[in-house]
């Protein structure tokens, strides 16, 4: 395969190499600067879309946060915000990620676990007490039940007299990469696309300002892509979903300007900046020539950049620190809206809070202390960044153009075909690795386990969260009243079966009480479930 | 030929090393069953038994590791196969090593494990399980 560059045939990343295996020259020219992009704002936005940059304000800081009850949660939330965060992400535990609630053997010791558990209305008013709603965007790493908590969200702004109108926020909503990468899929691949498109018919009309779907590279990076085949896969994927709405009849230019992206910072700069400014020109260059667009917000690449988890180590852990700092920088000079650095603690457990605020206050010291705010796009003019850069597009632009021509992202998931050179990657990765060839600092191969665990404090999952919880549904569910959440859940069942959108549906089930496993077992008897094979 | 079953206990969806492991398995001359993800104990016993394997394995980073291992091990005892090698792989506290181990694990090799220290695993099961395998 010779749409995108492998780590197979490369020596030293760091030297020869970019981290996705581009080839790097010792010195670059200005004769490398074929096609110097237009000033920041004017199309097709490789430098950006504001002529200030971050001049006015920063980019969004938000750090990903949850676990226990929705209680200690909102203790967390509201602890970062009076920290200076300036957006949430509430991380949800794996059974509300699955459509399961937490009284479901499924779930057991996975309750509260990674995340908060949200089985019913109470739950997200409970994480969201005392958060003003209508001021403050949050972000949920949500796919296979993102309808489900998108409506749990809108009827808590109902119930508080919030306007849905202001509710400003985002729902990750992209199954398409739970198939290749991340796994928490519920129903087969169509039946998710079209519950997607439901959730962005729906922000469309009802939601300004929410972001209806993150479409991302990052899980498909964690899986083993190199950083740029995973920007090649997300925007096959995003192709897919436009598809699916626009054979709805609706306008591209309609819902296009609140899709929204995540893909991340990664260990070597130059690329990131130069992945930055390409997926900002592929992205207008793919809305106004595949889909006509003709409204330049539709043409907008907005991104969270998710950071490198992935480059955090188990070994002298104090480390770490270093690598978010120069994470969090190449993801501020890439030009990103939205910004999550991973924490030091990350290779051991969820982190704590202070490792939390220490990766808050890395983005503050990048954004206060760094200088990267003087000017948009700063690398801009530099022959190595410009020419990295048009290799980037490129190479992007051949993997679109590969997987469209050949059946569309869609057939490539089902075929397995994505996941395929996915993990042929993954493994060129561990082979390099092996023999010494990939160099991670203080991962020296006698370094074994979590030694660097003892110098530091780590989260420890308190156990009897989950039965506090399962007790809290219990009452919940013997307190409410039982024939209008039967009614309820029989309309979202006929709606999901008429292919009428079920947002509205869910929206009423959840004021009635229904709970998250009760509202997904109703999807789940009309799309049935899905398990796909190992895929390898 | 030596048989493996790799198992995915739960919900937890990261399957980028169990994959990787099952390849490198596979080259290594090993017969890999790999279950898919989210599986509950009582699916990888049952697969174990159909599938009569000479080791399982599991993988987990979500956290659960103790708990899920604990019923694994349970199951397959109940089944029989309490004699088989369990390993255990993923995200695993140095403090939860020797806790699995005592419970029955035979062998934990958490995330950054040298993929050649597994397969030198794999070859002293082979020749404890002698010349047929």
């Amino acid at each position: 395969m010779s749409t995108w560059t492998s780590r197979s045939d490369i020596e030293t990343f760091g030297v020869t190499h970019t981290e996705s295996g581009i080839p790097v020259r010792p010195s670059y020219s200005e004769a490398d600067v074929v096609d110097p992009p237009p000033p920041p704002g004017q199309y097709p936005f490789t430098r950006g879309y504001r002529p200030d940059g971050y001049r006015q304000r920063p980019w969004t800081f938000r750090q990903y946060a949850g676990f226990g009850s929705g209680r200690e949660t909102n203790e967390r939330l509201r602890y970062l915000v009076e920290k200076g965060q300036t957006g949430l992400s509430v991380a949800l535990d794996l059974p509300t990620q699955m459509g399961l609630d937490s009284d479901d053997p499924r779930a057991n010791y996975e309750v509260g676990r990674l995340g908060v558990a949200v089985d019913c209305l109470a739950d997200m008013e409970s994480i969201y007490e005392g958060i003003p709603i209508e001021r403050i965007s949050s972000s949920f790493t949500i796919n296979g039940t993102a309808p489900v908590i998108l409506a749990y969200y809108v009827a808590m702004a109902d119930r508080r007299g919030v306007p849905r109108e202001s509710l400003s926020g985002t729902v990750q909503n992209d199954l398409l990469k739970e198939f290749v990468a991340r796994g928490a899929y519920l129903y087969p691949p169509a039946d998710s696309v079209r519950l997607t498109t439901d959730v962005i018919e729906y922000c469309m009309v009802h939601l300004p300002r929410f972001n209806p779907i993150s479409i991302a590279a990052a899980h498909m990076r964690s899986a083993g892509a190199t950083p740029v085949m995973s920007d090649g896969f997300m925007f096959a994927n995003a192709i897919a979903y436009c598809e699916a709405i626009t054979s709805r009849g609706i306008a591209f230019d309609d819902f296009a300007p609140q899709l929204s992206f995540l893909t991340s910072s990664y260990k070597d700069v130059f690329e990131t900046v130069a992945r930055f400014r390409a997926c900002r020109k592929v992205w207008a260059t793919i809305a106004k020539d595949r889909f006509r667009a003709s409204d330049e917000r539709a043409m907008r690449f907005r991104v969270h950049s998710g950071g490198d988890i992935d480059a955090m180590t188990s070994a002298e852990p104090i480390n770490n620190v270093a690598r978010m700092a120069l994470n969090a920088f190449a993801a501020a000079a890439g030009g990103v809206q939205s910004l999550q650095v991973p924490c030091y603690d990350e290779a051991f457990e969820i982190p704590t809070q202070d490792a939390i605020l220490n990766a808050l206050r890395v983005q503050h010291i990048v954004a206060h202390e760094s200088g990267v705010r003087y000017t948009a796009d700063p690398f801009a003019g530099s022959y190595f960044v410009e020419a990295l850069t048009d290799q980037v597009v490129a190479q992007i632009m051949a993997i679109v153009e590969e997987v469209t021509s050949t059946g569309g992202a869609v057939q490539w998931i089902t075929d397995g075909r994505m996941q395929a050179a996915i993990a042929e990657e993954a493994r060129v990765w561990e082979e390099r690795v092996a023999d010494g060839r990939e160099v991670r600092v203080g991962m020296d191969g006698t370094h074994k386990g979590m030694a660097g665990q003892a110098t530091m404090a780590v989260h420890h999952a308190d156990p009897a969260v989950a039965e506090a919880q399962v007790k809290r549904l219990r009452v919940h569910r013997e307190g409410r009243d039982q024939s209008m959440v039967s009614a309820r859940l029989a309309d979202l069942r006929s709606a999901a079966a008429d292919a009428t959108n079920v947002m509205e549906h869910l929206v009423d089930c959840a004021k009635a009480g229904a709970t998250t496993g009760e509202m997904c077992g109703e999807l789940t008897a009309v799309f049935g479930g899905f398990n796909a094979a190992g895929g390898i | 030929m030596l048989r493996v079953l790799l198992a995915k206990p739960g919900l937890d969806g990261h399957d980028k090393g169990i994959k990787v492991l099952a390849s490198m398995l596979r080259d290594h001359g090993c017969e890999v069953i790999y279950t898919g993800l989210h599986q509950t104990p009582e699916m990888i016993a049952t697969a174990a038994v159909q599938e009569d394997v000479d080791v399982v394995g599991l993988s987990m980073l979500s956290g659960a590791h103790v708990e899920l291992t604990r019923d694994v091990l349970g199951l397959l005892e109940q089944v029989g196969l309490g004699a088989r090698p369990v390993i255990v792989g993923g995200n695993i506290p140095d403090g939860d090593v020797q806790v699995l181990e005592g419970m029955g694990v035979t062998a934990v090799f958490g995330s950054g494990t040298p993929y050649a220290e597994i397969l030198a695993w794999i070859d002293g099961v082979r020749r404890s399980t002698g010349p047929a395998a």
